[in-house]
């Protein structure tokens, strides 16, 4: 069943002309539950004003979205519960911190959200302990490095428990290692608490290897949405966006002119290895 | 040719107190000797904090050695009479263009380090021409600089270096702002520069791939050199990369997997069409 459904979207920004161009263009889309999405497309083509949307931070010029059915657009709508559903995390969202110490900083949106102060908590110990820097817990957020202040921002909105999160650039800045934990732990709430998960990024091995849905924009309109390797393995549609293919779909189709034909469905990192590990 | 020497280099910073009083020393390069010639494209890896810009400041004096010498054809960084000297023949670029960029016009800026070196304006106009056009942004040479994206920033503080014609360019992480693209077109340039005019680069990165521009790769790590080899050997010392953080490419990982369950490959692939050979 879709979570969230877009329908007909359009933006511009009022304060220009009548004429000034549609920041988003008539777009169209829908992500099912547990859905794993990655947006797509160069810079200033709408990326980060679509994901605005999502939660009602920005409100569309005309065209609907439905969470789980419901317009969120409709006059009586909840808006403030809403934002406790979908998690919207900005690029560098440790600028954000502001609290005195990590602990209160991860709790601060859960006590808003209505958990009693010892829920509040008892859930961002354990949240710190799923992220691996409970030992910092009572450490000024300001001491700590780029990458310990990232997870601790991701904390303050994973306790929140959202059904939607969605993340603009998450690794901009992280380095290999901190990148890899930052997707292994996302992919985790994927499959094991059934979060849905949307992010914008410009790297495309990431979104070969993590997402099961992939939406390319371009000046505004929704140029392609599909599978991974449907969407990215699209010539035009990669040169429309100035982006290069993957590595594993480059391996792909260096395969296929040798004469082997690799399963389309499987070519994450591992998949693709163990396909390449059975040609003999 | 050799044209950079370092002998037992080793760089202290003080620790100071509040009343700025000396309290202890932080060693930052810890005895580093090494040579460079005239003509090699050098690439240092290695982790946050692990002495890499402190290193490439001490090529142009603008940190002096604790003891131990580093010698530009033959002047040493001491002797305070060869600086402006040295400094010809050490173009550098910073991470961030925002801290390099002086003037309100691209021509301008371009054209600071050769008035300071004062250069007939004739000569000046000719040059500015040159190094725009080998970056490829000719056409924004009277555009005003705080109106360009931060990759195109990048490359005009990376033209008013070029066009010093310094024998030697330092490249501190110059392409963290610029998208993948801007990222390969701009190290082909500077490639291209280093082949065609036996310019010496000494490039800073923390994208692994970049690696394979390069004649002989440095990974520091403590403020040691832990590794002075070719990039095709450098990824083979599986305990160096651990040791400095480093991950391995895409293309390199899935060789080095594919290798080690017998397929025939050597574990240092970087291209596609490397990797894809050992199916004929």
């Amino acid at each position: 069943m879709s979570i969230l459904e877009v329908k007909n979207l359009k933006y511009q920004y009022n304060n220009y002309e009548k004429t000034s161009k549609y920041v988003l263009d008539d777009v169209s889309f829908s992500i099912d539950e547990k859905d794993f999405v990655a947006i797509i497309g160069k810079s200033g083509s709408g990326k980060s004003t679509l994901i605005s949307h999502l939660n009602g931070l920005y409100k569309a010029t005309s065209g609907d979205i439905l969470y789980n059915g419901s317009s969120i657009y409709r006059k009586d709508y909840n808006l403030t519960g809403l934002r406790f559903k979908i998690g919207v995390v900005f690029q560098y969202p440790e600028y954000q911190l502001f609290s005195e110490t990590v602990i209160d900083d991860v709790a601060f949106g859960a006590i808003k959200k209505g958990l009693s102060k010892d829920e509040a908590y008892k859930k961002s110990e354990e949240i710190l302990k799923l992220f691996e820097i409970e030992q910092l817990k009572n450490e000024s957020p300001f001491n700590l490095s780029g990458g310990e202040k990232r997870k601790v921002a991701f904390a303050g909105i994973f306790v929140m428990e959202p059904e939607i999160l969605i993340f603009d650039e998450p690794d901009a800045g992280l380095d290999a290692t901190s990148k890899t934990n930052f997707y292994n732990l996302i992919k985790k709430l994927n499959e094991e608490k059934d979060t849905t998960i949307i992010f914008i990024t410009h790297n495309l091995d990431d979104v070969m290897e993590y997402a099961n849905k992939v939406i390319v924009l371009n000046e505004g309109k929704l140029l392609k949405i599909g599978k991974p390797y449907e969407v990215l393995s699209d010539e035009e549609i990669m040169k429309n966006a100035d982006l290069d293919m993957p590595y594993a779909i480059q391996i792909f189709n260096d395969l296929k002119i040798k004469g082997y034909n690799l399963d389309t469905n499987k070519l994450k990192f591992n998949e693709l290895y163990n396909q390449m590990l059975d040609i003999n | 040719m050799e044209n950079i020497s370092i002998k037992n280099l080793i760089v202290d910073f003080d620790i100071t107190n509040e009343e700025n009083e000396i309290i202890s020393k932080k060693r930052v390069i810890d005895d580093i000797s090494l040579s460079i010639n005239e003509g090699e494209f050098i690439c240092i890896i290695g982790k946050n904090g692990s002495g890499k810009s402190t290193f490439v400041k001490c090529l142009n004096a603008l940190i002096l050695p604790s003891s131990g010498d580093v010698t530009i054809y033959g002047m040493n960084t001491k002797d305070e009479s060869n600086l402006i000297n040295i400094r010809r023949n050490i173009g550098m670029a910073f991470q961030n263009p925002d801290n390099q960029i002086v003037a309100s016009i691209v021509e301008e800026d371009v054209a600071f380090g050769m008035e300071n070196l004062g250069f007939e304006s004739e000569e000046m106009d000719k040059r500015i021409d040159e190094s725009l056009n080998i970056l490829g942004i000719k056409d924004s040479r009277y555009s005003q600089t705080n109106k360009l994206s931060g990759g195109q920033k990048q490359k005009v503080s990376l033209a008013g270096i070029l066009c010093l014609k310094s024998k030697i360019l330092v490249l501190d992480e110059p392409t963290s702002m610029i998208d993948k693209n801007g990222r390969i077109d701009l190290l082909n340039k500077v490639y291209e520069l280093n082949k065609n005019q036996k310019i010496t680069v000494i490039l800073i990165s923390h994208y692994i791939e970049e690696i394979k521009y390069a004649d002989r790769v440095l990974v520091m790590n403590n403020g040691k050199i832990i590794n002075d080899d070719t990039p095709k050997n450098t990824v083979l010392k599986e305990e160096i990369l651990l040791e400095a953080g480093i991950e391995l490419p895409y293309i390199t990982k899935l060789s080095k997997l594919l290798k080690e369950k017998g397929k025939n490959l050597k574990g240092n692939e970087f291209t596609v069409k490397e990797l894809c050979q050992f199916l004929k």
